[in-house]
């Protein structure tokens, strides 16, 4: 009777350890999948970080450019700006019936000047020489040559090109 | 003027009032200012999509 039941203890015990076991090796499993997963994850956070990093430099870079473009849009206005206050100021009529030849070489350089630019503009080197009719015109209002009249121009004198 | 037509042939004259002239002065301007903006937009782009170097975010 008693051994029979200490067969039933022993095997109890057995089972016991067994199952204890059983249930360190699954724990083991588990934490070996756990710390898989925990370096996966922190090469994901790393990953993201860097995607994080990259987007705000870009991002910054990108509000830098744009706040350029909006400051070279507005410098691209001056010169329309500039014209139409010269244009404000004058009084072509009165200049041409006061000193034609003048006007007519302030017609010509601002002309000639705003050629080149257009030039210089679209890629061009924008030093294409003068027209010799432009530099020998004779003035009348005063004594300088008509090479002068570029920068003295009805139109293009105001503008800044830098 | 002798310069002048030696240089381009026949003498023509084109006549036009103040103010058209101040009108084709101004519309010049606005060509002008539209390709100014036009190339600084293409730069802007150009700019804009060029590769950034990405190993300073790696330090």
């Amino acid at each position: 009777m008693f051994s029979g039941l200490k067969i039933a203890l022993v095997f109890v015990v057995l089972a016991a350890a067994g199952g204890g076991l059983f249930y360190v090796k699954q724990l083991q499993s588990n934490l070996e999948i756990a710390r898989l997963n925990n370096a996966k994850l922190e090469t994901a956070v790393e990953t993201s970080e860097k995607s994080l990093a990259i987007l705000k430099e870009d991002n910054i870079r990108l509000n830098n450019l744009s706040d350029q473009l909006t400051k070279d849009l507005q410098k691209a206005e001056a010169y329309g700006d500039n014209l139409r206050n010269r244009l404000r100021e004058l009084d072509l009529v009165q200049d041409a019936i006061r000193d034609s030849a003048n006007l007519e070489g302030r017609m010509n350089g601002a002309t000639a000047k705003l050629w080149r630019e257009l030039e210089a503009a679209t890629g061009g080197d924008g030093d294409t020489p003068l027209p010799n009719w432009l530099l020998d015109v004779p003035r009348t209002g005063d004594k300088s040559s008509n090479t002068d009249r570029e920068d003295n121009s009805t139109d293009s004198s105001s503008t800044k090109t830098d | 003027m002798e310069e002048f037509t030696a240089e381009h042939g026949e003498l023509a004259y084109v006549v036009l009032s103040m103010k058209d002239y101040e009108n084709l002065a101004i519309n010049i301007a606005d060509l002008r200012r539209y390709i100014e903006q036009q190339t600084e937009i293409i730069v802007y782009y150009e700019e804009a999509v060029k590769p950034v170097d990405t190993d300073t975010t790696d330090k």
